[in-house]
């Protein structure tokens, strides 16, 4: 069973097709990178998954469960986390405040508990943040702990956002270009991260990247997308051969 | 200087996050505790007011400062409250059971003030809270046989276990245990689940949805909560009054409670808190104002309203995070001086938003 399947999926806006026919399989513990250039529809191809926007035809599935239908924050719920292109923290809140709450999916519902913040609640609240100090060390966040997300510099929010989504201890992993506007050494740390994430929990990840070398450097599989739909995918070198790539970019010569 | 260290995960979550703090609630509760020693009548009285205030303030500040959903109609809930309150008695039933029923059905008006509101954002959530309070009012003026319209209704005097509690000392013990009541369940629904999922959907929609929180449920929870604490706000606003009149749950005072948690300083109960006392002194420093001001002014009628409106605007625009807001500003500089207060180890997002 793959753990992602796109199955001849379909987003229209009005008359603009956003996407045809897009096929797709991401087999389990696999890091694919969607490329493609502007406009292509890769983050319609996120924001479709996550359902975020509404499809107009075919079907998405998720370890073989149809998540076509399903409400957003029930994709959440299944183990699908994400981030986004512009970063999207909770800005006035510090950085273990947006972790704890990305804990939502992982908290057990008590209300009795919750009301008088009993044992259950204490526990939920301490096994929480163990949690997320675990994340907070792995991604190397410790001292940004009790900062404001939105007093951060833009790329550490990026990692922030990166382990706001591990918090939600996902299956699959979204990321909406998680090095655009990082600086050459916080674009390595963070294919260190994604590598060491999908190794060390078996997550796969699903990423659009312009960064080629960030590209080159994870990515098991690369996709091209233009115009709505899938060029070529392979290996990055089989995809940089091919002639249709190099158009997609640069314009018919 | 901070000297203390943390030894464990739940610390963050306590009540008090600071050592000072414990020993200034401690001494703030004795103090109320004692004050019906010290003070007269018609204080107790004013100091109930402020005590019962701080409920509905609370209950207005999860859903503005926490869900971050604007209600202009805050009065319609403090409105069924108190006549819900006061039916009850009026057909025998025990005093904490009415003021629950009152809670209740507030809250319930809420959940059903919430199906419309979810639909919307922003300032359109404001405008179906306010068409609900005029259509509230209307009810409250014409369905006379259970209100009895502009004639009003008179509030039965509470008891319970056969204490007489509309005394001012009784009434003002009431009201203070149930303040203390509303404060550690509103504090440890805001610390938990649900007030981490209030505070991502103010911030962020998108963020909330993509970590699996449904937005619409949360929503509306927030409307029913609130409804609920500004309810029994009403039950006991009720018994102060102590002849229900649809007058008192009109327009103006839904800017009051606004007024309250944004002088106080939206996102946080603290800040609530504040904000009830400020507002609830207010009427008196404007009667002495008005002593002082020459005829022409200080006569004018709509003097008090203005003058909310103003400090309302004046707020928004030169103190956002509000009055608790500043005072951790304050104590932050105080407490790094000489050396300025590190931009990023200000108070967190559960205490001032902005």
């Amino acid at each position: 069973m793959s753990e992602l399947e796109l199955n001849r999926l379909r987003v229209s806006f009005g008359g603009v097709h956003a996407l045809c026919e897009i096929a797709l399989r991401l087999e389990q513990g696999e890091i694919a990178s969607l490329i493609g250039p502007n406009g292509a529809g890769k983050t319609t191809v996120l924001n479709a998954i996550c359902r975020m926007v509404e499809t107009s035809g075919g079907e998405i599935f998720y370890r073989g469960q149809d998540i076509t239908r399903i409400r957003p924050h029930r994709v959440a719920r299944l183990g699908i986390a994400r981030t986004f292109q512009n970063i999207q923290l909770l800005g006035g809140a510090t950085v273990l405040e947006n972790l704890m709450t990305a804990r939502h999916t992982q908290t057990p519902v008590n209300p009795l508990a919750a009301l008088v913040y009993g044992h259950s609640a204490k526990h939920a609240e301490v096994r929480n943040r163990e949690k997320v100090e675990e994340i907070l060390e792995l991604l190397g966040l410790q001292r940004f702990r009790e900062h404001r997300a939105r007093e951060l510099p833009y790329g550490i929010q990026k990692v922030v956002e990166l382990a706001r989504a591990l918090c939600l201890e996902p299956g699959l992993l979204l990321l909406d270009e998680p090095a655009a506007g990082l600086d050459t050494r916080e674009a390595a740390d963070m294919a260190l991260w994604i590598q060491g994430i999908n190794q060390r929990c078996g997550t796969s990840v699903l990423m659009i990247e312009h960064d080629m070398n960030l590209v080159a450097r994870v990515s098991d599989r690369v996709v091209v997308l233009d115009q709505g739909r899938i060029l070529t995918q392979g290996t990055l070198e089989s995809v940089r051969a091919n002639p249709d790539v190099a158009r997609a970019y640069l314009g018919r010569p | 200087m901070n000297r203390h260290l943390q030894t464990s995960y739940l610390e963050d979550a306590r009540l008090e996050r600071r050592p000072g703090t414990r020993l200034f609630v401690a001494l703030l509760f004795g103090l109320l505790l004692t004050a019906p020693l010290v003070l007269n009548r018609f204080l107790i009285g004013e100091l109930s007011l402020i005590l019962i205030y701080g409920i509905a303030s609370i209950g207005l500040m999860i859903l503005v400062g926490f869900s971050g959903q604007l209600s202009l109609g805050h009065a319609a809930f403090l409105g069924i409250g108190a006549y819900t309150h006061a039916l009850l008695l009026s057909s025998q039933v025990p005093l904490i059971m009415a003021l629950l029923g009152g809670g209740a059905v507030a809250g319930m008006a809420g959940l059903l003030v919430a199906l419309p509101a979810v639909r919307m954002s922003g300032v359109y959530v404001a405008i179906v809270t306010l068409t609900f309070s005029l259509i509230c009012e209307q009810v409250l003026i014409h369905w006379r046989s259970i209100t009895g319209g502009f004639g009003g209704m008179r509030v039965p005097s509470p008891t319970m276990l056969g204490f007489d509690l509309s005394k001012p000392v009784a009434f003002y013990l009431l009201c203070l245990t149930l303040l203390s009541l509303t404060i550690i369940v509103a504090n440890n629904i805001l610390r938990g689940r649900s007030g981490r999922a209030w505070v991502a959907i103010r911030e962020s929609e998108l963020a909330a949805r993509s970590m699996g929180i449904p937005v619409g449920g949360y929503k509306i929870l927030a409307f029913g909560v609130s409804g609920f604490f500004t309810g029994i706000a009403g039950a006991l606003f009720a018994h102060h009054l102590g002849y229900l009149s649809p007058d008192a749950f009109r327009y103006p005072t839904s800017v009051l409670l606004l007024l309250m948690v944004v002088v106080g300083g939206l996102g946080s109960l603290a800040g609530a808190l504040t904000g009830a006392v400020v507002v609830g002194l207010l009427p008196q420093g404007l009667a002495m104002l008005r002593d002082t001001l020459p005829p022409a002014l200080g006569e004018q009628p709509g003097l008090e309203p203005g003058l909310f409106g103003f400090i309302l605007v004046a707020t928004i625009i030169f103190e956002p995070t509000g009055l608790y807001g500043r005072w951790r500003r304050l104590l932050e500089t105080a407490r790094s001086f000489p050396l300025r207060a590190h931009p990023g180890r200000r108070a967190p997002s559960r205490h001032n938003k902005r």
